[in-house]
């Protein structure tokens, strides 16, 4: 199951901006950062712990177009530690054995995926169409 | 052995050039594909990597912890490869233990601020500024992501001094003047320095394969993933196009806040 985690984004002065998200009042994230906690409202969180479907990482790509979907499997996908919150820190605690074995028990029951993106925000709206579009897949 | 060697340079002064040049070099003067990935060892991909390295997100640091974290991040990626490195910066030198040797790049500041003005998509004006900046950050997040970790360009001046001051490794001074001269001179006078042999044909071969056209031309077909601005990458390339190019009072300016170092690299009529 996947436990839902704290309902805020973090969200950069310029990205509030762009999506017109209000960031007056709100806390930093860092206080040397222009970097803000925008809390979620209770319509977008998801306060249930939901059973996986499946896992999509983004990577950057110049261009993203010419960069189909790909399908992560095996080592490949074993490797993503990135996945893990501060695996670093947890392989130093002596948690190697246990990120490996839930790592790979994630990687067994739901796909992994890749999806490129560009950095432009005009682009923005068609990966959340993409990506939501692999959710419903995995719905049907 | 392990360890770094730099490809060095205030930006804008040739090591885009200097890179693609060795890459074509190292396999025996093959034909390069500007936006191909580069080698192994031969890229520490900054955000990607130092993320990865520490197990935090740059973008929640500071810069001065993120220039605290840097040469840790840098010496676990040389303690984890078995041969050398080669490792292009902007920054100033800094004191890592695990440098084998450079390759610093200079070129005269008035043709550098023409062409940092074009990629930066500024005034000539704004980058004589930007180039007289003392202890200037680049690729500073503050109010947006950058792309590129936080890099430590100094000025003009500070970067070069930093480079040509006296160092426990072997630095090789190549003028981008001298590179455009004559470029398989140039690059069989620095093949040494970074640990290669000279392959006398493999150095004509990477000349021809790199030649400034060629490049030009797979830009304008394919875009180049290191450009950043609305205009091309790679320019003409042109030695003394400021002459042309500066008004007076432009050049005055980078003469008079980089005149010492200017002279010290014979960039400076001897009459100034």
């Amino acid at each position: 199951m996947v436990l839902p985690a704290f309902p805020r984004v973090k969200l950069w002065r310029d990205s509030a901006r762009r999506l017109q998200v209000p960031i007056d009042g709100l806390e930093r994230s860092r206080e040397e950062l222009d970097k803000f906690n925008v809390p979620l409202l209770e319509a977008r969180f998801q306060p249930n712990a939901l059973p996986p479907a499946k896992i999509v990482f983004l990577r950057r790509e110049r261009p993203p177009e010419k960069q189909p979907l790909r399908r992560l499997s095996g080592v490949e996908a074993l490797r993503r530690y990135d996945l893990v919150h501060r695996w670093r820190l947890g392989l130093v605690l002596g948690y190697q054995a246990s990120i490996f074995k839930a790592m790979a028990r994630l990687i067994e029951a739901v796909p992994v995926l890749e999806v490129a993106r560009s950095d432009n925000f005009d682009d923005l709206p068609a990966l959340v169409d993409k990506v939501r579009a692999l959710g419903e897949m995995s719905r049907g | 052995m392990s360890g770094v060697y730099w490809l060095a340079s205030y930006p804008k002064s040739g090591n885009t050039w200097l890179r693609l040049l060795l890459r074509s070099y190292v396999t025996g003067g093959a034909a390069i594909d500007i936006n191909a990935s580069a080698p192994d060892g031969w890229s520490i991909n900054g955000r990607k990597q130092f993320d990865e390295s520490i197990g935090l997100a740059a973008s929640d640091l500071t810069d001065a912890e993120i220039q605290a974290w840097w040469p840790a991040v840098l010496q676990k990626w040389v303690q984890g490869r078995s041969d050398p490195g080669y490792l292009k910066t902007h920054n100033m030198r800094g004191a890592f233990d695990f440098t084998l040797g450079a390759v610093y790049l200079v070129r005269d500041p008035r043709d550098v601020a023409l062409s940092l003005a074009r990629q930066s998509d500024r005034s000539i004006d704004a980058a004589i500024a930007m180039m007289g900046t003392q202890d200037n950050l680049m690729d500073r997040s503050h109010n947006r992501l950058q792309p590129r970790l936080l890099q430590s360009w100094g000025s003009w001046s500070q970067n070069v001094e930093s480079w040509l001051a006296p160092a426990p490794f072997p630095v090789h001074i190549l003028p981008y003047e001298a590179m455009r001269a004559d470029p398989a001179a140039a690059l069989s006078g620095l093949l040494p320095v970074l640990g290669f042999p000279v392959d006398d044909a493999a150095v004509k071969a990477a000349v021809a394969a790199t030649a400034l056209e060629t490049l030009r031309a797979q830009e304008v077909a394919n875009g180049f993933i290191e450009a950043e601005g609305p205009h091309r990458f790679f320019g003409d390339g042109c030695v003394a196009g400021w002459r042309h190019l500066l008004t007076p009072a432009q050049s005055s300016r980078i003469e008079e806040e980089h005149g010492r170092v200017m002279a010290r690299l014979g960039y400076l009529d001897a009459d100034h």
